[in-house]
C-alpha cells in the first residue's frame, strides 16, 4: 500500500512538471530557431550589402575610366597601363586590364599574363557586354588558371560603329575577404554559388570552388529565402540571397541551431529547477505518503482498541453473570457446611470434655473461616450483580470523594501516606449515584493506598473534561502496574494479591459501576513512576452501558 | 416455659434439618418442610410464629407462599434466607411484609439475634 500511494503521488505530481517541461523545451528550440534565422537573415543583408558596395566600386571605377577617356585614349598601351595602375592602387584585387574592340580583339592589355591579341568574340561575356553596357562574369581558371571574375563596361563611339569595350579582372580572393568580414558568431559557413549550385568561393561545408552544393539556392528567387537540410548528419539551416547585377547567390549556413548563452543559462535553469521540484515532490510524497499510512495505521488501531474494549466490557459483563450464577449455586452448599459445622461446635459446647475436643473445636473453626472466606466471595459476586441497580441524585463529587477519604483518613495518617485534593471549581454537580460511586472511590484509593510505601502520596483531581463528562483522576506514587497486569486488571478473580487477601473484584466491581454509570475508567502506569486512574462521569444520565 | 414455633422450609432437606437442630439448641421448637404444601399444612396444623423461607421452592415461590402466610395468619413473621438474591427481590420480599431478607450463608448468632427482634415486637398471643 505504502508504494502504490507514493507511486500514485509521484506520478501525479511529476508529470504536470514534466510535461511543462517538456513544452518550454519545445518552445525553447522554436524561440532558438527563430533567433538563429533571424540572425542569419540579419547577416545575409550584411554580406549582400558589402559585395554589392564592392561591386559598385569597383564599376564606379571602370564608369570613371570610361567617362574620362576617350576610345583613343583608352587604345593607347601607355595610358591604359597609367589607368590600371591607378585603379590597382585603390583596389588590390585587380589582377589585369584589357580594351577590347567592336570585332573581340584585345587590342590593350595590362597585366601579368601574356593576353594581347586575343580574340574574345565568342565569349559569353563579350556578347552580353555588346548587348548592355555592363557585365560582371565569372571565371574559374580561364586562361590564366586562378579563380577570378570580370567586370566589363562598353564605351560606345559617336557613330556606334567602333565601341570599345574595357575589361577588368579581379582575383577572387579578393570577394573571399568581403565576405570573410560577416560575422562567425552568426554563420558557420559563408560562400558564394551560381544558379548551377556552383561554388565559387571555398566552403567550410562543400569545399573547393567549383563543388557541387547540396542545398536548395532557389535559383529563380529574386529575394532571401531562408531553408532548413540536413547534410552529412548535421542539421543546417540556411539563408540563399542573389547579389545584384552577378551570376551569384551568398549562402550563409548555420550548423544546428544559434546558442547564446542566456539560452544555455534558462536550459541550465530549467534543468536544475525540475530537477529541485523532482526531489522536493520526491521528499513530499515520500512524507505525506508515511503519514497517511500512518493515519491509517492510526484509525486501524483506534478501531482495533473500541473493538477491543467493546469486548472487553461484553467479556466482563459476562464474566459477571457467570460469576453471579456460580455464586447463587454455590451458596445453598456453603450454607449447609456453615449450618453442619455451627451444629458441631453446638453439640461440643453443649456435651463436656472429651479427648481431642480442643483439636476438634481448632478444626471445626477452620472449616468455618474457610466458609466465611467463601461466603465473602459469593456476596460480592452477588453484590457485583445487586449492585447493577442505581439511583440517580444530583451531587457533589468532591464531596463523594470527601466522604471516601474520611473513611481512609486514618490508615492513611497511621501509614504516613498524604492524600492530597486538587478540585476544580469548574466541575459541575452531576446527576448519579452516590452510594455507587463511594464504592468506586473507595475501591481505588484503597488500592492506591495499598501500591504505595510509607510517606507515598495519592492524588485526586476533578476536572471539567467539556460540557457533558467530568473527569475524577487518581494518582499514586506507587510502584506501578506492569503492562500484562493492566491488560486484566478489570476482570473479575484477577488479583495480584497474596491468596485469601483479596478476592480480584474490587476493580471488577468499580468497572461494572462506572459503566452502568454511563461513563469510563482507564488505568495509565509507569513502572517505579505510579497508576493513574481515570474516571470519566457524565454529567447528566444517560443510556447505561 | 414455652418455646417459640419456627418453620424452616428450603428444598435443601440437610439444611432445613441441621438449622432446626441448631435453633432447638437454642430452645426454638422447630418444624421443616421442604415444600411449599408441606409448608401451609405444618402452618395450619402447628401454626408457628415465625417461619424462615427460601425463595426458590420446588412447587412455590417463596414470595407466593409468603402471601400464603399471611393469608392464614398476618402475625406469623416471615424471614427469608436464600442464597439467590437480588435487590428487586429484596424490595419486593420486604413489600410484602417480610421482617428481613438475608443471605446464605448467615452466622447462627445474627440469625437469632434477628428472630428475637422479630418475636418481641409483637408478644406471642
Amino acid at each position: 500500500m505504502y508504494d502504490s500511494i507514493i507511486a500514485v503521488m509521484l506520478v501525479l505530481s511529476l508529470s504536470p512538471l514534466f510535461l511543462l517541461s517538456g513544452l518550454l523545451f519545445q518552445q525553447y528550440d522554436y524561440i532558438l530557431e527563430r533567433e538563429t534565422e533571424q540572425q542569419l537573415r540579419w547577416n545575409t543583408e550584411i554580406a549582400k550589402h558589402n559585395l554589392e558596395s564592392y561591386i559598385e566600386q569597383i564599376k564606379y571605377l571602370l564608369k570613371f575610366a570610361i567617362k574620362e577617356y576617350s576610345i583613343e585614349e583608352l587604345l593607347d598601351q601607355e595610358k591604359a597601363e597609367k589607368l590600371f595602375y591607378n585603379m590597382k592602387s585603390d583596389y588590390k584585387g585587380f589582377v589585369d586590364f584589357g580594351v577590347i574592340d567592336s570585332k573581340g580583339e584585345q587590342k590593350v592589355y595590362v597585366g601579368p599574363f601574356d593576353l594581347k591579341g586575343i580574340n574574345y568574340s565568342d565569349a559569353d561575356w563579350f556578347k552580353k557586354s555588346s548587348i548592355g553596357n555592363e557585365n560582371i562574369s565569372a571565371f574559374f581558371k580561364g586562361y590564366r588558371k586562378i579563380p577570378h571574375f570580370i567586370v566589363t563596361l562598353t564605351k560606345y563611339s559617336k557613330d556606334n560603329k567602333n565601341n570599345v569595350v574595357i575589361r577588368a579582372s579581379i582575383d577572387m580572393q579578393t570577394i573571399e575577404n568581403v565576405l570573410s568580414s560577416v560575422s562567425t558568431t552568426a554563420c558557420d559557413d559563408i560562400f558564394l554559388v551560381d544558379n548551377t549550385k556552383t561554388l565559387h568561393t571555398t566552403s567550410i561545408i562543400f569545399g573547393d570552388i567549383e563543388n557541387e552544393v547540396s542545398l536548395n539556392i532557389y535559383p529563380y528567387s529574386s529575394i532571401m529565402m531562408f531553408d532548413k537540410a540536413v547534410y552529412d548528419d548535421t542539421y543546417l539551416i540556411y539563408t540563399v540571397m542573389p547579389i545584384k547585377d552577378t551570376p551569384w547567390r551568398v549562402v550563409l549556413v548555420k550548423r544546428g541551431l544559434l546558442i547564446s548563452k542566456n539560452w544555455v543559462k534558462l536550459k541550465e535553469e530549467v534543468v536544475f529547477t525540475v530537477f529541485l521540484m523532482s526531489a522536493c515532490v520526491l521528499v513530499i510524497s515520500f512524507v505525506v505518503a508515511q503519514k497517511l499510512i500512518w493515519k491509517f495505521r492510526e484509525s486501524e488501531e483506534s478501531k482495533e482498541s473500541a473493538l477491543m474494549a467493546a469486548q472487553q466490557a461484553g467479556k466482563l459483563a459476562s464474566i459477571g453473570r457467570l460469576a453471579a450464577g456460580v455464586a447463587h449455586e454455590i451458596n445453598n452448599p456453603l450454607a449447609i457446611i456453615d449450618q453442619k459445622a455451627g451444629l458441631m461446635q453446638d453439640l461440643m459446647e453443649f456435651t463436656g470434655d472429651f479427648e481431642q475436643k480442643g483439636k476438634f473445636d481448632l478444626q471445626i473453626k477452620g472449616i468455618r473461616d474457610a466458609v466465611q472466606r467463601c461466603k465473602s466471595i459469593t456476596h460480592r459476586l452477588l453484590g457485583f450483580a445487586r449492585r447493577m441497580d442505581i439511583s440517580l441524585d444530583e451531587i457533589d463529587i468532591s464531596s463523594v470523594i470527601n466522604d471516601v477519604i474520611s473513611f481512609i483518613d486514618k490508615e492513611a495518617l497511621y501509614r504516613q501516606i498524604k492524600i492530597e485534593t486538587e478540585f476544580s471549581e469548574a466541575v459541575p454537580r452531576i446527576f448519579s449515584d452516590r452510594g455507587q460511586l463511594q464504592q468506586v472511590f473507595l475501591n481505588i484509593i484503597n488500592n492506591a493506598l495499598d501500591a504505595v510505601v510509607e510517606n507515598g502520596l495519592v492524588n485526586i483531581k476533578t476536572l471539567k473534561k467539556n460540557d457533558d463528562f467530568i473527569d475524577v483522576i487518581i494518582q499514586d506514587s506507587g510502584h506501578g502496574i506492569p503492562p500484562y497486569i493492566i491488560k486484566n486488571i478489570f476482570e473479575p478473580f484477577f488479583t495480584t494479591k497474596e491468596p485469601g487477601k483479596g478476592t480480584g473484584l474490587g476493580l471488577s466491581i468499580t468497572y461494572g459501576i462506572v459503566k452502568k454509570l454511563g461513563g469510563e475508567i482507564t488505568v495509565e502506569s509507569e513502572i517505579g513512576k505510579g497508576a493513574q486512574f481515570t474516571i470519566t462521569l457524565p454529567v447528566k444520565p444517560q443510556q447505561a452501558t | 416455659m414455652f418455646n417459640y414455633k419456627i418453620l424452616i422450609v428450603d428444598d435443601e432437606k440437610d439444611f432445613a434439618l441441621t438449622l432446626s437442630e441448631r435453633l432447638s439448641l437454642r430452645n426454638f421448637d422447630c418444624i421443616i418442610a421442604t415444600c411449599a404444601s408441606d409448608a401451609l399444612s405444618l402452618i395450619r396444623s402447628h401454626h408457628p410464629d415465625l417461619a424462615i423461607l427460601d425463595l426458590r421452592l420446588e412447587d412455590m415461590s417463596g414470595k407466593e407462599l409468603i402471601s400464603e402466610i399471611q393469608n392464614f395468619d398476618p402475625n406469623i413473621k416471615v424471614i427469608f434466607l436464600t442464597g439467590h438474591t437480588s435487590e428487586e427481590e429484596r424490595k419486593e420480599c420486604l413489600q410484602k411484609g417480610a421482617v428481613d431478607y438475608l443471605l446464605k450463608p448467615i452466622e447462627l448468632r445474627k440469625l437469632v439475634k434477628i428472630i428475637n427482634d422479630a418475636l418481641e415486637v409483637v408478644p406471642h398471643h
